[in-house]
């Protein structure tokens, strides 16, 4: 399963403007992660884990060194080509969800393929095998108001993944929710993750979680201070 | 795919889409309401001159001035024949006119009387009320602000003193018959209205008048001896004047509204997009481009706008309406301090008026969403997606 090179970042530097210096959030990072691969960054607040995420979502750019995603590379890319490489290759998982208000479920979901230009008959298929695959067909016409906070992380995986894309990245998928909706979001996630091709990226420092995971990069101030691979993890 | 998105956002988010809406449409209204009030006022004083005063124009003695009372004494003469075939015809009435002096409750007051036919139904006076008065050596109608002035009532009695043709002075007793009320302070302040052939009679002028008013859509006609004729532009041109100088001032006006309507406008849509500041950054981070992101914000303000303008004909059109036909009461005579303005004021909603307020009125709707819209949209995506966006 674990073959070629989803993610490949060389010597990455990101340094933010504070006053008048600059804080380095991530130094010299140097990391490699292959198609099929179900990894957490792992770290206490501050460490760099939500920046790298970002930056390998192209969310925000590198300040030295490269890195490429899913044979692009992040490095001289314009907003919109980077815009259109989530659109068409990625999933985001956000901790507050970031569901919009107003769509139902079945509105959120469909939302990436509508931005994909998808056929209408297309896209209910889609929706509705995404709205299955995380159990929420009977709350498809409710609104995110109306759900519980499961339902609602349940109702962001959907929409993350019904496009299927080749690399899913989730920043702390589970901080917001109890232990029971944790491990259901990561059973979840491990289904999917076993079932298609994606390759998925966790931010997170919830102990919860981390049994879940195949692979586990550990961040501290910055730098990566360990990556270990689990031989035994829950997502098997 | 961006208009479905657009429509979906607008009808989804039912209280936003109301509050943003209600404010556009009120701005579109109170703009067209105001300045068709203004507008109205301006037309007024031109119309209520051609209803109760000039109707389709006026024959002239030659040496009558209405600016300057001291021609009234000599200009009047025989009415020209062909101008005459018109009065008997109905189409035209004549006034003669003099000064003269009142002495109502024991105070002298000077007036200028005028003969007029009774049985007129050119202009918007009640001098049918003249008729009829065998009873009543001179029979008066007057103003109500002639009438406070004087303290006078219906069946009030008072000295009439004028001098005739014969340069002799003469007085006889006249007795108010009907007080009106007229919006043209014109036919009011100062003035005494006499029937025609008893103020001919008292001032030894037989057939004679100083001049004649003539229906609406009659043409002028051309053999009127050494009377001037005056059409229904030369009657009104310094109300035409008064309005054309006024202009300015109504397109000052005019903007200050189109102002506070922008600031409305401005608030609700400014805060409603920056209030979505997250959802921007999540589209962005679904991989909308930020060219879309804008021009999706753009259309919802096209849309929000198009929707205002079919609430204002919905909800406002009525009370727009009702005010166009009824007009406003205002809660004071203005008449008394010389001005042409109405007691009811009835507003002017013209087709430009309408058109241009609803154009600047989108203009500004699309503008203040295409500028915060592209304000966020050029921030990280990472600081929206936190929220971030901060006007």
């Amino acid at each position: 399963m674990e073959n070629k090179n989803v993610i490949n970042i060389k010597n990455l530097v990101k340094q933010f403007p504070v006053g008048g210096n600059y804080f380095t959030a991530l130094q010299n990072i140097d990391l490699k992660l292959s198609e099929g691969e179900f990894i957490g960054l792992v770290g206490p607040s501050g460490s760099g884990k939500t920046t790298l995420l970002n930056i390998i979502g192209g969310l925000d750019s590198a300040t030295e060194g490269s890195v490429s995603v899913l044979g692009n590379s992040m490095d001289n890319t314009s907003h919109n080509e980077r815009a259109i490489i989530r659109r068409k290759h990625m999933g985001f998982i956000f901790q507050s969800y970031n569901l919009l208000p107003v769509y139902t479920v079945y509105e959120n979901v469909e939302l990436p393929l509508v931005l994909n230009n998808m056929e209408k008959a297309e896209r209910e298929k889609k929706v509705t095998q995404a709205v299955e695959w995380v159990g929420l067909k009977d709350k498809i016409n409710s609104k995110p108001a109306d759900m519980s906070g499961g339902e609602c992380q349940r109702t962001a995986i959907a929409r993350a993944i019904v496009h299927e894309p080749a690399l899913l990245l989730a920043d702390e998928p589970t901080a917001n929710l109890d232990a029971e909706n944790s491990h259901n979001i990561m059973k979840i996630l491990s289904k999917l993750n076993s079932e298609i091709s994606t390759s998925f990226v966790f931010a997170t420092h919830d102990e919860k979680i981390m049994g879940y995971l195949r692979r586990i990069i550990h961040l501290e101030d910055g730098k990566i201070i360990n990556d270990e691979k689990i031989s035994n993890p829950k997502s098997t | 795919m961006l208009f479905n998105i657009a429509i979906k956002n607008l009808f989804g988010a039912k209280l936003r889409t109301s509050l943003n809406v209600f404010v556009t449409s009120i701005s579109f209204f109170l703009v067209i309401f105001i300045s068709g009030m203004y507008d109205g006022m301006r037309e007024y004083a031109k119309n209520i001159t051609i209803e109760t005063e000039v109707a389709g124009g006026t024959y002239w003695h030659p040496g009558y001035d209405s600016m300057d009372p001291r021609t009234f004494e000599d200009s009047h003469s025989i009415i020209p024949n062909q101008i005459k075939k018109l009065i008997d015809q109905k189409y035209a009435f004549g006034v003669l006119i003099s000064q003269a002096s009142i002495y109502p409750n024991g105070r002298i007051m000077p007036v200028v009387m005028k003969g007029i036919t009774p049985d007129q139904t050119i202009v918007n006076m009640p001098t049918n009320v003249l008729d009829q008065h065998n009873d009543i050596a001179i029979p008066v109608l007057i103003g109500s602000g002639m009438a406070k002035n004087a303290n006078l009532k219906v069946g009030d009695s008072f000295t009439i003193r004028w001098l005739d043709a014969d340069r002799t002075y003469d007085a006889d007793e006249g007795t108010i018959v009907h007080i009106m009320e007229t919006e043209n302070f014109k036919l009011d302040l100062g003035n005494i209205w006499i029937p025609l052939s008893k103020a001919q009679s008292m001032l030894a002028m037989k057939n004679q008048a100083t001049y004649v008013t003539y229906a609406k859509d009659l043409e002028a006609i051309k053999d009127i001896e050494d009377w001037i004729h005056h059409d229904i532009d030369y009657m009104i041109r310094d109300m035409e004047a008064i309005i054309k100088a006024d202009e300015p001032g109504a397109q000052v006006m005019y903007s200050i509204l189109l102002a506070l309507a922008a600031m409305g406008i401005f608030n609700a849509q400014v805060l409603s997009i920056f209030r979505r500041g997250k959802e921007i950054g999540t589209l962005m981070a679904l991989g909308m481009t930020r060219s879309r992101v804008v021009g999706l914000f753009t259309l919802e303000g096209g849309l929000n706008a198009l929707l205002a303008g079919i609430i204002t004909i919905i909800l406002f059109g009525p009370v727009l309406f009702y005010f166009g036909e009824n007009g406003i009461p205002l809660p004071m005579d203005y008449s008394e301090m010389g001005m042409l303005v109405a007691k009811r004021l009835i507003p002017i909603y013209s087709f430009s008026l309408i058109i241009s307020t609803t154009i600047l009125i989108s203009i500004i709707v699309l503008v203040v969403s295409y500028i915060p819209s592209r304000k966020i949209t050029k921030m990280k995506p990472t600081d929206a997606l936190r929220g971030r966006a901060a006007v």
